[in-house]
């Protein structure tokens, strides 16, 4: 995975909805029914819930699909990377942490941008407390 | 001199940060080095060092006993294997995470679940030897199995089944075992004089 991601070459962002899948390791049947399902809700940025949905999902897995990065890790970036450009307040930065994680990890392995999202590595927000 | 790598089985605090740095380069296609590694049933490694629970010989004729110095070596030895990533996270690791007191170590995790708020590997984009420090300390410490699984700290318990999904990591937990129970084995058999042992009626 390590190794996948320094060979890989960025795609513009452009060609996101394009991209290959042949580019990408091969993902297992629940790991295609999750990228399906999150490059569905996230063409509904507009909707808190779906962002709210995508967090979640990102808190315990480093990818879209899980531990592989796939197409759909692109594909959610490109509907997710302007809403996301727009979170700089701590309370955004707070409740999106996950989503911006990933983005910038997308930003930086996978997908050229004109303009990458600002992150604020050390940002000083607190620890989510596991309900 | 040649490469070897010893590791102490019986050390308080095993050395998987040393192992898997060794195992990332022996499985490196773009490296024409194999480091062999053995294991001794003590304690320790060394003969001057107390408590050396991994010694390197390098080439040039010297024996690094610390880890931090082992990792520091061989990402300078092997740059594209391995990058140093962050020498200040190795240090941090080795120093903090073996600790088995809960509240101590608990103060130390809050600050790798923050570094890892907005990072999914402890520096840059790809696995570096501070992954392989921080994880390889987690992975000694038996304290470590409920927290991750609890997913206490959101962030770190991410980060660790990511480095488990690679394949690399938890393959030196396996071969350590087979290799340790296989030394006890053949010591055993030394000890009975080459003989099977046989079950007492």
């Amino acid at each position: 995975m390590s190794d996948f991601l320094k060979q890989f070459k960025k795609l513009a962002l452009a060609d996101a909805n394009s991209a290959l899948e042949s580019l990408f390791p091969e993902l297992n049947k629940e790991e295609k029914a999750l990228g399906v399902q999150y490059e569905i809700a996230s063409t509904r940025v507009n909707e808190p819930e779906s962002l709210i949905q995508l967090n979640n999902a990102l808190r315990s897995q480093t990818f879209i699909t899980g531990n592989k990065p796939s197409k759909s890790d692109i594909v959610v970036f490109a509907n997710v990377f302007s809403v996301a450009s727009k979170w700089t307040s701590l309370e955004d930065l707070s409740a999106f942490r996950h989503i911006l994680r990933w983005a910038d990890l997308v930003q930086n392995t996978l997908v050229d941008v004109p303009e990458k999202i600002a992150i604020k590595y050390d940002a000083d927000i607190a620890r989510e407390i596991k309900e | 001199m040649s490469f070897i790598l010893s590791v102490a089985a019986k050390a308080a605090a095993v050395a998987y940060p040393a192992l898997i740095a060794t195992l990332f380069v022996n499985a490196a296609d773009a490296v024409d080095v194999s480091i062999p590694i053995e294991f001794v049933d003590d304690k320790t490694v060394s003969t001057e060092v107390k408590d050396a629970s991994a010694q390197l010989t390098t080439p040039e004729g010297s024996k690094l006993t610390a880890q931090a110095e082992i990792l520091a070596y061989l990402s300078e030895k092997f740059p594209t294997v391995l990058p140093l990533g962050s020498s200040e996270w190795i240090q941090f690791a080795l120093d903090k995470f073996y600790i088995k007191n809960f509240k101590e170590l608990s103060t130390d995790l809050e600050k790798l679940d923050s570094h890892l708020n907005f990072r999914s590997f402890i520096s840059g984009f790809q696995i570096s030897a501070a992954d392989v420090a921080v994880w390889g300390v987690l992975r000694a410490n038996p304290l470590m199995g409920s927290v991750l699984k609890n997913g206490v700290y959101a962030n770190i318990s991410r980060w660790y089944a990511l480095l488990v999904a690679d394949g690399r990591f938890d393959a030196v937990v396996d071969t350590m075992i087979k290799d340790v129970n296989e030394l006890r084995k053949q010591a055993k058999l030394a000890k009975s004089g080459g003989k099977k042992e046989s079950h007492k009626a």
